[in-house]
């Protein structure tokens, strides 16, 4: 194998990667969605239950495509280009309970395609260009459900062996193209029975034959946007009569281009047409006359969605539960019509042009009351209005303008138990105790209602609440402190949004059964209170978005054993390393934490994002450990230098007189010939005979004895250079035992050689007094060196040679 | 012999690869919608994660004024179902947010357009019917960006959009 060889694979292995499929359940679930597959991957195990192939190119189906999957229930194979389907093409997947084809534009069924899935339930055949319900599924004798939106078919005629299957609950035949519907087309769906429900929107019926529905029993037929004319709609619901049905569907959607007239016998249809629940999605205006609910006195669910009624007229209902009217810009909420409605219990009223409410009167089975949503300012709430309403459970006024709430409001309302006033302003709520008498309200929310709790008891009374949402309002001084004192049922508190700072240690210490606790949007600093024993049921706990910089470890380990769900998220958290407890506590409770990704640390650039998790506590023990050894480090440093400068501390002075600007030899002029180097114990042959024989013969040689010559009151080292080195013109060394042996006299000898290597001249001159061992020479730095390259005098005793040692000196001294 | 076959596959195999990495191109192609002396409209549909997906928007007839009616109509094919249905829409003048709203189209409860409910491989067509009932006499570019987040969280559609008034 090759280079290239090696390389194709490797180019080609991340191609076949990106085509393999998700594994949603291992062994059990994949999806194969958007791979341009025109195969179906043979890693797909056997035993699958559900595939997702959709949108992939799979052209033709034959027995072939699919591998053995005895187990799948579930394929979706829409948008998979599908243009043929042959017989047998499901044989191996035979098992399968929910087929979809969508979005396929199938030009050929084999006639048996399908009719090998006998526990087919649910079939799917949405926008595959089908122009008749005349299929080839009659051992399909499970099927439940069969969509066939969105295609062709003209006829809502079932094939008659569907009379036999029991199962069958769903025909949706949304979007197609049936424009007539006679009596013979309604036999197989009469036969069927009951519990069936029939989708017949947007199609463009011109026509429904009179008894074309009689007798027929539905559990919810669906004729929304259905007519392509007015007098069509008018015809059809009239064609209707006869029919059962539990929920009827009518009117028209939001987004049909189509507008009617409105007619005072548009509805005369319905009253021919025996039903339970009416839906009626309204585009119409209707004028104050028109009486919409005049044949839908008898149901017991009747909802209104969309046009523009302004007012109602006196209904009789007799039977109604619920009543909905939603977003048909009504101008009152009609409580003089409805009231006397006795058997009335759920009331929705949203989304209207509502300004005012009119008293509700002897209603005494209402127990729901939904106002939300509309325009309504009331002034004293809510007794006044709710008077003949003793069962009330449920009152919703959230999103209207105002609402006063008064003392004594809500008495007669004892059965109360969900109260809304979210986003809805409220006046007196803050300043008394108006809700004491609520023994069961159980639901609280005057999120974002603009009060200002100055009074700690407004929630006195209150001893069944269990969720309290107040979020976006204040508090005046410590009244958060003690307001929730009395609600010892609360499981679900959310006080985020309201400007609080702090919160004291006993605030919550009531509330035993707490176990959801949202402070979100506040400028709180510290969490303290958490400790409190009493919070032990505490699972959920939000406390992002405040100015918490650090927590310390004692509170953490002092949290709720029960908290799961900890939101510290966008806080300046402070990340420096005398935090690394709390930055470890963090790393470490990744779990319990709810976003921890989004715990930043606090930083100088606003644009910068430092996230706690990717904090390096290492580099803080990394820290700790550099400064110790750079302390360490300093100490020996200083150590050792201390002993070098003892070490040299000559060459110190040296330099030092240097640097203070020595005048250059040339400058000055010598005063002695020759500067002796000796030690102190050969003084006795340098006096008797160096200084005899040279200063005493002719002509006398002037020398620089240390003894004799060096200025008093002057320092050795100054003295050794200022009249010795540098104010002779030579240096004589005299070599012996003792010279070794002496600091001083190994000092002013390098201080001649650095002489030496700065003038180049040979102006030292070394006489050897005694042999000295070669060993002990090199003790001198320079001195062997010196040896091995210059020429050197030796004394001796001898007459002769002692005449020609002193005539060689003599003409060394004196030569330039 | 053998090393030139096997040049030739890695010939090959590279030029797929190249092939593979151009169509990974991350922008959709610009469509222009109106192109008139009064008014133009190009769009771009975003790219989203995976799997990607282009809209289909279009206006008959191209206004003049505001005050003329026109309806647009926008198509797409469903890569995920649709039980609930929020869109946002957010307009720009020169980098500044202007005009904004955020409406839920499809609830669970009385779903109200044709499209609600609808699955995963459908065909969704809208049609909506517009007219201002003032003639601002707008002038400059504006930006629009409409998105459409499904019950899941998906985003099942999103256009950028760029309106510039003469």
């Amino acid at each position: 194998m090759n280079f290239f060889t090696i390389s194709a694979f490797i180019i080609y292995f991340p191609i076949g990667a990106g085509q393999s499929c998700t594994e949603i359940i291992e062994n059990l679930h994949y999806s194969c969605m958007g791979r341009n597959l025109s195969y179906i991957p043979s890693r797909i195990p056997s035993s699958v239950q559900t595939l997702d192939f959709s949108f992939n190119d799979l052209k033709w189906l034959k027995k072939t495509v699919f591998p053995v999957f005895t187990f799948l229930r579930v394929l979706d194979l829409s948008r998979c280009h599908i243009r043929q389907i042959e017989n047998d093409a499901f044989y191996n997947v035979k098992n399968l309970t929910t087929l979809f084809l969508t979005g396929n534009p199938i030009i050929y069924f084999a006639p048996g395609c399908l009719n090998t899935l006998y526990n087919l339930q649910r079939l799917v055949l949405v926008d595959i260009g089908l122009e008749s319900l005349q299929l080839n599924i009659n051992n399909l004798t499970k099927l439940q459900e069969l969509n066939v939106g969105t295609n062709y078919i003209q006829s809502m005629t079932l094939p008659p062996f569907m009379s036999t299957f029991k199962d069958f609950s769903l025909l949706d035949l949304h979007a197609n193209n049936i424009s007539i519907i006679r009596t013979n087309h309604t036999v197989v769906l009469r036969e069927i029975g009951k519990n069936m429900t029939l989708i017949l929107s947007r199609n463009p019926l011109l026509h429904i034959e009179p008894g074309s529905f009689k007798g027929v029993h539905l559990v919810e037929l669906d004729i929304r946007s259905t007519f392509v004319s007015f007098a069509s709609k008018k015809q059809g619901l009239n064609g209707l009569h006869g029919l059962n049905v539990t929920r009827l569907m009518f009117g028209m959607y939001k987004d049909d281009p189509k507008l009617y007239p409105s007619d005072l016998d548009y509805f005369d249809g319905l009253c021919s047409i025996h039903f339970y629940e009416a839906y009626y999605y309204m585009k119409e205006r209707l004028d104050w006359k028109m009486n919409i609910f005049r044949c839908m006195i008898n149901a017991t669910v009747v909802v209104v969605k969309g046009g523009v009624i302004r007012v109602i007229g006196y209904v009789p209902f007799h039977k109604i539960k619920e009543l909905y009217l939603i977003n048909t810009q009504l101008y009152t909420v009609p409580g003089k019509q409805l009231s006397h409605i006795r058997t009335l219990e759920k009331f929705v009223f949203t989304h209207n042009s509502a300004t005012q409410v009119e008293k509700f009167l002897d209603m005494p089975k209402l127990q729901y009351v939904d106002l939300n949503s509309n325009q309504i300012t009331l002034q004293s709430c809510c007794i006044d209005v709710l008077s003949g309403t003793p069962q009330i459970r449920y009152l919703n006024l959230s999103l209207n303008p105002q609402i006063s709430l008064d003392k004594g409001g809500f008495e007669g309302l004892e059965s109360l138990e969900i109260l809304d006033f979210h986003h809805t302003k409220l006046l007196g709520i803050g300043s008394f105790t108006l809700l004491s008498n609520l023994k069961n309200l159980r639901y609280l929310d005057i999120s974002y209602s603009s009060v200002t709790f100055v009074n700690v008891y407004c929630f006195y009374g209150l001893s069944s609440l269990k969720v309290l949402k107040m979020a976006g309002n204040s508090f005046q001084g410590d009244v958060a402190n003690y307001l929730f004192n009395n609600l010892t049922f609360l499981e679900h508190l959310d006080i985020s949004y309201c400007h609080v700072i702090e919160i004291h240690l006993t605030s919550f210490k009531n509330l035993q059964r707490l176990r959801h606790l949202n402070l979100r949007g506040n400028n709180l600093m510290s969490i303290d209170f958490l400790t409190d024993p009493n919070l032990k049921q505490l699972t959920t706990f939000y406390v992002n978005k405040n100015s918490i910089t650090t927590i310390p470890l004692d509170i953490l380990q002092k949290l709720p054993m029960n908290l799961s769900e900890f939101d510290l998220s966008f806080n300046p958290i402070d990340c420096s390393c005398s935090q690394t407890d709390f930055m470890l506590w963090i790393i470490n409770n990744q779990r319990v934490l709810k976003q921890p990704e989004n715990i930043l640390c606090k930083t100088i650039s606003p644009n910068s994002d430092f996230r706690v998790t990717d904090f390096d506590i290492d580099h803080c023990v990394y820290k700790k450990k550099l400064i110790i050894a750079l302390l360490v480090f300093c100490v020996v440093f200083i150590v050792v230098l201390s002993i070098l400068v003892y070490r040299f501390q000559f060459y110190l002075r040296y330099c030092w007189i240097l640097l203070r600007g020595y005048r250059s030899p040339g400058q000055q002029e010598c005063s002695y010939d020759a500067f002796v180097i000796f030690s102190s114990y050969d003084e006795a042959w340098v006096m008797n005979e160096l200084m005899e024989n040279l200063e005493n013969g002719v002509p006398p040689i002037q020398l620089c004895l240390h003894m004799r010559d060096f200025q008093a009151g002057k320092s050795i080292a100054s003295n050794i250079i200022d009249e010795g080195i540098m104010g002779s013109r030579k240096i004589i060394v005299v070599v012996s035992q003792h010279f070794i042996d002496s600091a001083w006299c190994r000092f002013e000898f390098e201080l001649a050689q650095s002489r030496f290597v700065v003038e180049r001249n040979a102006n030292i001159i070394i006489i050897i007094l005694e042999d000295v061992a070669e060993r002990k020479t090199k003790k001198v730095l320079g001195l062997h060196k010196h040896l091995k390259k210059n020429t050197y005098l030796k004394w001796s005793r001898d007459p002769l040679s002692n005449m020609r040692f002193w005539i060689r000196l003599r003409k060394a001294i004196v030569a330039t | 012999m053998k090393t030139y076959f096997n040049m030739l596959l890695f010939l090959i195999l590279g030029l797929v690869q190249m092939d593979r990495a151009h169509s990974q191109d991350p922008q959709w192609p610009l469509h222009t919608i109106c192109n008139s002396n009064k008014l133009t409209v190009t769009y771009r549909s975003c790219v989203i994660s995976d799997p990607l997906q282009d809209v289909g928007v279009s206006f008959l007839p191209c206004p003049n004024k505001l005050t003329d009616p026109t309806t647009v109509r926008i198509a797409f094919i469903l890569r995920q179902s649709i039980t609930e249905f929020y869109s946002s829409i957010k307009l720009f003048l020169n980098g500044l947010h202007v005009w904004g709203v955020d409406e839920p189209l499809c609830l669970p409860q009385f779903p109200r357009f044709t499209f609600c409910g609808s699955r995963r491989g459908e065909m969704i067509t809208f049609e909506m019917l517009i007219k201002s009932k003032v003639d601002l006499p707008l002038k400059g570019d504006f930006n629009l960006m409409v998105h459409g987040i499904n019950q899941d969280g998906f985003q099942i559609a999103c256009v950028n959009a760029t309106l510039s008034f003469w």
